[in-house]
């Protein structure tokens, strides 16, 4: 799943460490207003402001980056100009992260360090680019029914039933509620749900040509561009992909241009990736960096922006995989197509979904498991395909989407929420 | 669709028949594997490359890997294979396009005209699945004149059948062309000859798991052998292990003019179906009391049967391996009531034209009946040589827009017309197929042929207990 600039974001935050969530609704503000005075790359980023601003940065970084940007961090407390200009950098961003108990506050500056030769000892900055930057984010009041860290538990809640087999499933706010809509793909319709399981629309794929070559077990894309939110489908028994946006008046999908190859989303960047013509994988992919090449055909890839930097986690078919964090990695065995992440707890720091690597269980597992810590498990009836993350308004609890088969061939779309004990 | 599905897209779906993606889809937490070899030990001769003869369960099964019909019909929906669309554009109108690129093994491209011609075999070869076609308006001229182009069919029908498409995706309806030699070829998941097969990626519903799959033909023991040492993966007509419908559907066939007064009360009072079926039939199969399995027996009327004076031959397929055994015990059965039944077994080619011909006593014939009711109704009519019967049986049946209503009505009626026939009909039979510890496969087709393409060899972490 993908975060978006959507008015979620800025409630999102309740517990814990509520500023790590809200960092992301000021990210994506800060995002354009650094475009729209059309700097010129790289660009240096001063950030003051304790703990949060690295948080802050990552997440700058990675979005001017999906911009062709070339953010880069500047150290430096005086002379920041000289020091931007020694390090290769055309634009200095200057920012400062202030903190009050019910809000978080940037402000800061952009200009241009290109300096006239000829105009000596005066210090004289050029008149373009340069910016007034500020952003702000309220911090909203508690709203999670349980403190973070308390004892737990998931439970399943059904949302709706989708005949056809599904191909893909995400997430994104649609309406700009701050709950996010649930998105299936699959070969003939992409379909959106609310949290409470109604349909809001079907977009038809029947009028895309067919692929060269199709697949019996069809996988697809489904990215989300935020700001302006777009999705990118790609189901792989098609020869095209679209574009879609969500038009708000009519409440449904509006094809913005075609797709030409399937694209995979992360953080707000999406990249092109493969299907294996006729089989159910992806071809070998090139992550963006500091990410390895994954060198074998995948079953399920998933990776999220995360205040310290991307997450990522494949599958590989016989049901081992790898998962990649900020300053490391781990092996994983043992898991099926369904991959995911999403902040179950609400700590700001998202935990690791996967499903079991058995082709035909008759109950499957789904997986949540923290970066460091005991993981929980539950039981969920048929076969697992997708896991995916869904944001709720004022919580900073995610919900996670679960779309399983079950024993009648339907796949059923189903909401796993932490309860009360 | 969820419940909440809006009405135009309901209606949409139930026009275009465009339906469901391969059942495969359904297979897993994690997803079935592309790749690898299987053997398949196939207990039985080499099997016909006829679809109008290849219509016991485990040879179609064997058929099907490289001649596929338009579909396949299952319990979740029709999945296309050869067809692009069938789209019923009015009750009485149905049209179908092909996959574009269709292509037989030896390279020829395969058109609407092959299509048409190979259905239209039905009527030239007389074979009972022409009953199929009943419900077209002009019979085998429409089927010839069905062709629209390279890629588009269509069929008129004299009356709303809504259960046309489905049964087009009976196995007898494999689409194939003449190859030389007596042999057909068509279109399937596998090419190759019948020993070794290779995945067909040009095949219209995705290429097929495997790789390679080498068919090993035998004896049962050998099969059975094989399997238990993990030479082969898969094994038909041997043991039975997997479960789906019975829709193999077998008959003791009469010719009321030789057989003497009453034939049927003397069968019907000689015959302990459960009793036959527990001792001469191989398992999976159920006694069949009515014309269709799951009609309710009839009550027959009474009788004061009158056997002949000369014998009778009881005509029985050689190649079906019960049938021996029941030809007996019947003729055991009828011989107390005074019968002298002399048992003939011919090949199953034989066994039709001599239907066809009505050139026998007795016979025991075996079909493999549609899935739905309706059509299975108008095959069993017509192996009961009640065909004149079909244009006043069919058409109230197809008049019902419910597929549970049509299937009851059916039902309703092959249970009243049972004793009306010349047939009696005696046991259903399913496949007998077993998988090897490493092979996954969807469940049986709605006629309980198991599609060998979606058999899939799982790897070794998707069988091992899950978790992280």
């Amino acid at each position: 799943m993908i975060a978006g600039v959507a008015l979620g974001a800025l409630l999102l935050g309740a517990t814990g460490t509520p500023e790590a969530a809200a960092l992301e609704g000021l990210a994506a503000p800060l995002t354009t207003q650094i475009l729209q005075a059309a700097p010129d790359a790289p660009v240096a980023i001063e950030l003051q402001g304790g703990p949060n601003a690295e948080g802050l940065f990552t997440l700058l970084a990675a979005k001017l980056a999906a911009a062709r940007m070339a953010p880069a961090a500047l150290p430096c407390d005086a002379g920041c100009d000289d020091a931007a200009l020694r390090s290769g950098a055309r634009t200095l961003v200057r920012l400062t992260l202030t903190q009050t108990p019910t809000a978080l506050r940037v402000d800061g500056e952009l200009h241009g360090v290109w300096r006239n030769f000829w105009a000596g000892a005066r210090d004289v900055r050029p008149t373009r680019p340069a910016a007034a930057l500020h952003a702000s984010v309220v911090l909203a009041a508690p709203q999670s029914p349980l403190p973070p860290g308390t004892a737990h538990a998931l439970s399943l809640r059904s949302l709706a039933e989708v005949t056809s087999p599904l191909e893909a499933l995400a997430a994104a706010d649609l309406d700009g509620d701050g709950t996010d809509e649930v998105l299936a793909l699959t070969d003939h319709a992409l379909l959106a749900f609310d949290q409470a399981g109604q349909l809001l629309a079907t977009h038809p794929l029947d009028a895309l040509p067919q692929a060269a070559e199709v697949s019996r077990d069809p996988i697809g894309t489904l990215a989300v561009e935020p700001s302006p939110l777009n999705l990118l489908a790609f189901s792989q028994n098609r020869a095209r992909g679209e574009r879609l946006a969500w038009d708000t008046a009519r409440h449904d999908f509006q094809t913005v241009a075609p797709l030409t190859a399937p694209r995979w989303g992360c953080g707000g960047q999406t990249f092109e990736v493969a299907f294996t013509q006729g089989e159910n994988t992806f071809e070998p992919v090139r992550l963006p960096s500091p990410f390895p090449r994954i060198a074998r055909r995948s079953s399920a890839l998933s990776c999220r922006l995360t205040p310290k930097g991307l997450v990522l986690a494949y599958a590989l078919p016989a049901g081992t995989g790898q998962e990649i964090f900020p300053g490391g990695h781990r092996a994983l065995t043992g898991v099926g197509a369904g991959i995911g992440w999403a902040d179950v707890d609400g700590d700001g720091t998202p935990e690791l979904l996967t499903s079991s690597a058995l082709l035909t269980p008759e109950t499957d597992t789904l997986s949540v498991a923290p970066l460091s810590g005991p993981s929980q498990t539950l039981p969920v009836p048929g076969r697992i395909l997708f896991l995916t993350a869904a944001r709720r308004a004022g919580q900073a609890r995610e919900a996670i989407v679960v779309a399983h088969v079950q024993a009648d061939g339907k796949t059923a779309l189903g909401l796993v929420e932490e309860v009360a004990p | 669709m969820s419940p909440a599905v809006p009405r135009s897209r309901l209606t949409f779906s139930a026009l275009t028949l465009a339906l469901t993606l391969p059942a495969a889809g359904a297979l897993g937490a994690s997803r079935p594997h592309f790749g690898g070899t299987a053997t398949l030990a196939y207990a039985g001769a080499a099997a016909p490359t006829d679809p109008l003869l290849a219509d016991p369960p485990a040879v179609a099964a064997l058929l099907q890997l490289t001649a596929s019909s338009l579909c396949r019909a299952d319990a979740q929906g029709t999945t296309l294979e050869l067809a692009r669309a069938l789209v019923q554009d009015s009750p009485t109108q149905l049209s179908i396009v092909l996959a574009p690129g269709l292509r037989a093994s030896a390279g020829a491209p395969l058109t609407a005209l092959d299509v048409a011609t190979a259905w239209a075999r039905t009527f030239t070869e007389a074979s009972p699945y022409r009953a199929l076609f009943a419900p077209l308006r002009g019979g085998e001229r429409a089927l010839r004149g069905a062709a629209r182009g390279r890629e588009r069919l269509s069929l008129p029908l004299a009356f709303p059948w809504p259960d046309l498409a489905r049964s087009l995706c009976h196995p007898a309806l494999a689409v194939t062309v003449p190859a030389g030699f007596g042999a057909r070829r068509g279109v399937g998941p596998f090419v190759g000859s019948k020993g070794a097969l290779l995945a067909s990626r040009a095949f219209p519903a995705g290429r097929p798991f495997l790789d390679r799959l080498e068919v090993a033909v035998g004896d049962e023991r050998t099969a059975a052998r094989q399997l238990g040492l993990g030479r082969a993966q898969l094994s038909l007509n041997g043991e039975a292990q997997v479960e789906g419908p019975l829709r193999f559907a077998t008959y003791l066939l009469f010719r009321p003019g030789r057989v003497g007064k009453d034939f049927r009360t003397s069968v019907e009072q000689a015959l302990d179906r459960a009793d036959l079926v527990r001792l001469f039939v191989r398992a999976p199969a159920a006694p069949m009391p009515a014309l269709l399995p799951g009609a309710v027996e009839p009550s027959h009327a009474p009788g004061l049967p009158e056997p002949p004076e000369g014998p009778l031959s009881l005509v029985y397929d050689t190649t079906l391996d019960s049938q021996r055994g029941v030809a007996e015990r019947l003729a055991l059965k009828l011989h107390d009531r005074g019968y002298d039944v002399r048992l003939l077994g011919v090949s199953r080619a034989q066994l039709r034209e001599r239907w066809a011909k009505g050139d026998y006593d007795l016979m025991l014939h075996a079909v493999l009946l549609p899935s739905e009711d309706g059509p299975a109704l108008a095959v069993a009519l017509t192996l009961a040589g009640q065909e004149a019967l079909l244009p006043r049986e069919l058409p109230p049946i197809g008049a019902l827009p419910d597929l549970t209503a049509r299937d009851a009505l059916a039902l309703e009626r092959a249970s009243a017309l049972s004793d009306l026939g010349a047939a009696v009909p005696l046991y259903v039979q399913g496949v007998r197929l077993k998988l090897g510890p490493n092979v996954v496969l969807p469940p049986l087709d709605a006629l309980g042929v198991p599609d060998l393409s979606n058999a899939s060899l799982a790897l070794e972490g998707q069988l091992l207990t899950g978790g992280r």
